[in-house]
């Protein structure tokens, strides 16, 4: 175990590395610079030229570069050129939003799907399993801003049922405030997790073990959480591992909707107003999320299945 | 005996009933005089708290280091100015400042400070205050240096006498300081570091500092300190960044004001007969600006052309629902009275006729770069690409998203670019010698004269004289039509129907000591 967590380890460096090294590549050629933000139409090309000193936009991508992990690996993520706080400060104060974020509509997506997708399973080709199959596309189908912004506006302020937005003090109040922008994206999400996870619980239960199970009078429930649940897991924690890095990225747009403060929305921001420093930090914490989500998954495969050596 | 008695007492009782309800105005808490400038509304009570709700947060407190419209307007509760401007924006009236001198040469100006000035925290705001507060304006570079050009020295002889002294007589000087940055802050941020302090500010202005929950809210408390304490006991400040849920939100009642109305959603508000709409003059021009390397726009007569085929007053009644005006030039009407308005009022005979007499009478096509992320100036745009294709001028729409726009335009690297620029002092020097500075915004349009014009009415010192060389500056540059000026967009608010008191000055400050949700 100490040997595959320290090469994992080692991987990890090494992408996030390349990430961090492409990021500024990218914008190193996209058009925009942070000077003219800053200092205003009047601004001389001596003034901006000492802008481009003090940030060290001048030196050569290798030594930008280089300092940027110098700093890096001490942890200091740099100073926003925009509001001239540390990063740092910027990530920590976002962070547990797009996380609580993340977590709280994974955990709705697997209420919805773990439910369905195993009474899709027990009544194959049956009318219920028809009818599961089919309305979640819908699901699929609208864009999740959509989504997002009905439910906004039916459930938050025609019936003042949830908050119309922010995040609130305290756990209690996170829950609340969070379950729309988390329900938009588990609704997006949840069809993909019903068909797979369901057709590999239809695989399992036609298997030996599991008619062997019956014919020992397990049934329903029992029989799905204790044999198939288990042995049909695993394609769909790979499809969950998958999606959780793509969501990292997509939350941007329900944070936008919801005027939840998270990373989704300081990369934005970030982005618009070429702020450097930002965009290479966020894109870094992205990349390691989605790294560690991999990590995650792979962890979850060698407890779910004992037969699966980590290597 | 009775009779003449009761007379007595009804006659005192009359007049003390009279008295009471004489003026408008009361003393206020310190006991001193009201202020001439408050419009406090007869019957307005004290007390409450609103929340007024904007598309983005506020970047920071540094009056000097920190650019974003919301960080402005939330920053200027926090630090008064010497000078404010008035309501209507028409001229500037005392804040800090009770008046001024100016010497005979026109170079030192001598300002003598209201009594017995505090910030929030009590300590005492002198003249030493104000001369650091300046500095650190004059220093920080960019925007401010440009706007600080005249500040040769700074002076604070004594506590309540500030002394600035220019190499030229310099007329916007009053203007300059009434903007953001002339706010008062602390002599050496009251031992603080500058970053420390401005995580906490000490407040000169009406409201001070509370609580700052990034990206979510920022409260205010009432600064009982200032010379004219508010009626609000609290200001809230709150971020809705989508444009459709802040403004169904408003409409819920979630909270008191917004700004940043978004047009589409117009109907929304005046349908509503618990809101209302209000809109505010602005220096806000939007244009745009033609390269004069192009071998079309070095043509006069072409770029006169275009200007008279535009419609301005179709484009301000159906895209903007009649809450914006015709621009004639880049400097807003409301900051000089006399535009020239003939080269870009609508004529669609005079405007083929002039492309007729250039050296493209067939017409041609070119490509304008214009912000992709606004749907607003997106119809805009496409509302003079049809009008111009009615004298057989193709424009080529160009969406870019906003830093490559602006890297493309400041470069010269684009044919044409919409460009939208707000002065933010009440006052036309900003802008005429931006224009000058930046080689006609960045279009390559010099002219010598109007150089000269701009100068001129940089350093006389005589109002009407400088309205009348800026008119004329104005005319002579847009004779040429170096750029093509479009609309000038109001300033949009919306509140429900119970606050009063609200205003906003032509450069966006909002005027919140007078408000009341009550």
């Amino acid at each position: 175990m100490i040997w595959y967590m320290s090469k994992r380890l080692g991987h990890t460096a090494l992408v996030l590395a390349g990430v961090a090294f492409l990021v500024m590549l990218l914008l190193h050629i996209t058009p925009g610079d942070p000077a003219h933000q800053m200092l205003g139409i009047t601004a001389t090309p001596e003034e901006i030229a000492e802008f481009h000193e003090e940030y060290g936009l001048n030196d050569p991508l290798p030594v930008q570069f280089g300092r940027f992990v110098g700093k890096t690996v001490t942890g200091d993520l740099g100073t926003s050129i925009f509001t001239r706080r540390p990063v740092r400060d910027m990530i920590t104060e976002r962070f547990p939003i797009t996380v609580w974020l993340l977590v709280y509509s994974s955990v709705l997506t697997a209420l919805i799907a773990v439910p369905l997708a195993s009474i899709a399973a027990l009544r194959r080709d049956k009318p219920a399993d028809h009818l599961i199959r089919a309305i979640p596309l819908i699901g699929v189908g609208m864009p999740s801003f959509w989504v997002g912004i009905v439910l906004l506006y039916v459930l938050a302020l025609r019936f003042s049922l949830f908050p119309a937005g922010g995040y609130g003090q305290g756990a209690t109040e996170h829950l609340w405030a969070l379950f729309l922008p988390s329900i938009s994206i588990a609704i997006g999400q949840a069809p993909l997790f019903i068909r797979s996870l369901r057709a590999s619980m239809v695989e399992v239960l036609d298997s030996e073990f599991v008619a062997a199970a019956r014919s020992r009078g397990v049934r329903g429930w029992r029989l799905i959480m204790w044999h198939v649940l288990r042995n049909a897991a695993i394609p769909t924690i790979t499809l969950f591992g998958v999606s959780l890095g793509l969501l990292v990225g997509g939350v941007v747009v329900i944070e936008a909707v919801f005027s939840l403060p998270g990373l989704g929305s300081l990369m934005l921001e970030a982005v618009t107003r070429r702020d450097l420093p930002v965009i290479q930090a966020v894109a870094l914490v992205f990349a390691a999320a989605v790294v560690f989500f991999n990590l995650v998954t792979d962890l979850l495969y060698g407890v779910i299945d004992p037969r699966v050596v980590l290597r | 005996m009775k009779s003449s008695l009761r007379l007595v007492a009804a006659t005192v009782t009359a007049a003390a009933l009279l008295m009471a309800c004489g003026s408008g105005e009361t003393p206020d808490a310190n006991g001193d005089e009201p202020d001439p400038t408050s419009t406090e509304t007869p019957g307005a009570t004290p007390g409450g708290e609103i929340t007024i709700a904007f598309g983005s947060d506020a970047n920071g407190l540094d009056k000097s280091a920190v650019i974003g419209e919301e960080s402005i307007w939330i920053q200027q509760q926090l630090y008064a100015t010497l000078y404010a401007p008035t309501p209507d924006g028409r001229s500037l009236q005392p804040e800090l400042a009770d008046e001024h001198t100016l010497s005979d040469d026109g170079l030192e100006w001598t300002f003598t400070l209201r009594e017995g000035l505090l910030f929030s925290d009590g300590t005492p705001l002198t003249a030493e205050d104000v001369k650091f507060s300046l500095e650190e304006s004059r220093d920080q570079g960019g925007l401010l240096s440009f706007l600080y050009r005249a500040f040769a020295e700074i002076e604070a002889p004594n506590d309540r006498t500030l002394v600035i002294r220019t190499e030229e007589p310099f007329a916007p000087m009053l203007a300059i300081l009434s903007e953001r940055s002339a706010g008062v802050v602390p002599a050496d941020y009251g031992g603080r570091d500058r970053d420390e302090f401005y995580e906490n500010p000490v407040s000169s202005g009406p409201f001070a500092f509370e609580s700052w929950s990034r990206g979510e809210e920022m409260v205010l408390v009432r600064n009982d300190n200032y010379f004219d304490p508010p009626l609000l006991d609290k200001v809230i400040f709150k971020v809705v960044t989508d444009d459709n849920a802040r403004v169904l939100q408003l409409r819920d009642g979630q909270f008191d004001m917004m700004g940043s109305v978004p047009f589409s959603s117009l109907s929304t508000i005046t349908e509503s007969e618990d809101l209302e709409l209000r809109d505010f003059p602005w220096t806000n021009v939007e244009m745009i600006i033609l390269n004069q390397s192009v071998e079309a726009f070095s043509d006069p007569h072409v770029r006169l052309a275009m200007s008279l085929a535009i419609d301005r007053e179709a484009i301000a009644n159906q895209i903007f629902s009649g809450l914006a005006q015709p621009a004639h030039s880049f400097i807003a009407g409301s900051l000089v009275d006399e535009q020239p308005a003939e080269y870009s009022t609508f004529d669609l005979e005079a405007a083929r006729d002039r492309l007729a007499q250039s050296a493209f009478p067939d017409g041609f096509s070119f490509t304008l770069n214009y912000p992709g992320t606004s749907q607003t100036v997106g119809s805009e745009m496409q509302a003079v690409k049809q009008q111009l294709a009615q004298i057989g001028i193709e424009m080529v729409l160009r969406p870019l998203e906003g830093g490559g726009a602006e890297e493309a335009w400041f470069s010269g690297e684009y044919e044409a670019v919409y460009a939208s620029l707000s002065s933010d002092i009440p006052d036309a020097d900003f802008m005429a010698t931006a224009f000058t500075a930046t080689a006609g915004l960045f279009s390559g349009y010099q002219s010598e004269e109007a150089a000269i014009l701009g100068a001129q009415a940089a350093s006389s010192m005589d109002e009407d004289e400088r309205q009348r060389l800026y008119s004329e500056m104005l005319d002579v540059i847009m004779q040429d039509m170096p750029l093509l000026p479009i609309i000038e967009q109001s300033n949009l608010y919306a509140h429900q129907a119970g606050v009063t008191g609200f205003d906003v000055a032509i450069q966006g400050q909002l005027f919140l000591v007078d408000v009341s949700a009550r």
